[in-house]
């Protein structure tokens, strides 16, 4: 049994690798509807998913050079902010992502179920 | 928000040149606004320590211009077994060779402690020097090279059938025999009884071996007979003693290590002696040749010298390897 400090550090380094992904999908699905980073972060934040800015930014600009997303730089409260959404191959994506997230908890629940 | 200003302009410098102006608009406007956010919520100005809070948690310059990087290691998950076990070929393969030259080179000089000690002290750089043209050779195929075509162009492309045979960790009777009968030969040599030593000579190189008749051993070589009579007393003990019991390699490989050690500590004390033979009665023919027999002589003691080191090694490695094989039989697991 891992003891306090070290069990500490690896349970963060597991916890982290979990929500690696499942933030990505959390992000694409959020962006079925048109947001810039700030808003986007509070949206998550408000569903109990926290997600700090130095790591939000990077992934938008991964996804949307992944063809995920798309972007546009337009002026709001005399700032110019950049709003990204999802784009069509972004949905197919979501989709066959949101498919094998559901296929991975059904799995997950019988292997609780019989543990 | 001069702070703002001076954080923005210190992550740029770490940004790719082609995105700057687009990557820090959009972290100036994320910072801005959480400024804005939090400014609300408090109902006032932020104040120096509360816009440090919110730039320090938003993180360090170089860390968040990393994030920004497509790739951000030197050497990928699948290329660094190799780069590891290059480095480790490459250094092992320098280092020894200039150990060897080190070696050689105090042997024949005047100070060889001085010249052993200098030679050692300029060899460690070269560690840096492997280390780090093996790496940029490496990077640069991670980075330009399609990694899995430059693995398969070097035959590292595996096949189970080609895979090394399980080694058996019994010691064949037919090898403990043969090094018994061979060292206890070396043991009745070094003990020079009578007839003993001309027959031996007899079996190894026939007629010839009369011509050896005129030279006898230089009576400094007597005491330094110890250390090799101890070697192989101990070699032909225990290969007594594997003989029965086939399966204590690991007591083969310790005696092995040892044994070698000694033949190296008695050829790099023969060594320096240099007229190691002497002529028994007067031969003007033998006297000419014995610069030459001495040169001979020289040369195979480095030769057995290093030879006796590898094998030092070689069972070094094998004692260190742990005992236990993988047990592949399903029915016990």
């Amino acid at each position: 049994m891992p003891n306090g400090t070290n069990g500490q550090s690896v349970f963060e380094n597991l916890r982290l690798e979990l929500r690696r992904g499942c933030l990505t999908v959390a992000v694409l699905a959020q962006l079925r509807q048109e947001q810039y980073g700030y808003t986007l972060r509070a949206a998550l934040n408000d569903q109990g998913l926290d997600i700090d800015e130095g790591t939000l930014y990077p992934l938008l600009r991964r996804l949307e050079s992944q063809g995920l997303l798309t972007s546009v730089w337009r002026e709001e409260n005399k700032r110019k902010k950049r709003f990204y959404h999802l784009s069509s191959q972004g949905e197919t994506i979501l989709k066959q992502l949101l498919d094998e997230l559901q296929r991975m908890n059904t799995s997950l629940e019988r292997i609780f179920q019989e543990a | 928000m001069e702070l703002l200003e001076r954080y923005l302009q210190e992550v740029r410098r770490y940004l790719p040149r082609d995105e700057q102006d687009d990557l820090i608009a959009e972290i100036s406007d994320g910072l801005q606004t959480q400024i804005e956010a939090r400014e609300s919520e408090l109902g006032r100005a932020l104040t120096s320590d509360e816009e440090v809070a919110i730039i320090k948690a938003y993180g360090h310059p170089r860390v968040v211009a990393a994030r920004y990087q497509t790739q951000r290691y030197l050497i990928g998950p699948e290329l660094f077994p190799f780069w590891w076990c290059t480095v480790k070929i490459v250094l092992i393969c320098t280092l020894a060779l200039e150990l060897v030259g080190v070696t050689i080179a105090a042997i024949v000089s005047t100070t060889p402690f001085t010249v052993f000690v200098q030679g050692l002290a300029v060899m460690w750089p070269s560690i840096f020097w492997v280390f780090g043209v093996v790496t940029i050779i490496f990077v640069a195929i991670e980075r330009y090279g399609h990694t899995q075509s430059v693995l398969s162009r070097a035959g590292i492309d595996w096949n189970p059938r080609v895979l090394p045979g399980v080694p058996s960790d019994e010691v064949p009777r037919s090898r403990s025999l043969w090094e018994a009968f061979v060292n206890v030969a070396a043991l009745l040599w070094l003990l020079d009884l009578p007839y003993v030593r001309q027959s031996l000579g007899f079996m190894v190189l026939g007629p010839g071996v009369n011509y050896l008749a005129p030279l006898a051993l230089a009576p400094a070589w007597r005491p330094f007979f110890v250390t090799f009579f101890i070697a192989s007393l101990m070699i032909v003990a225990m290969d007594f003693a594997v003989l029965v019991h086939p399966n204590w390699a690991r007591l083969r490989a310790a005696t092995l290590v040892l044994a070698n050690l000694l033949y190296v500590v008695g050829a790099c004390l023969i060594l320096p002696l240099r007229n190691y033979v002497v002529l028994i009665g007067h031969s003007a023919d033998y006297a000419n040749a014995l610069p030459f027999i001495y040169e001979a002589i020289f040369y195979t003691l480095i030769g057995f010298a290093l030879i006796c080191a590898g094998t030092a090694v070689l069972n070094a490695r094998a004692f260190l390897r742990k005992p236990d094989r993988p047990n592949f039989n399903m029915a016990e697991a």
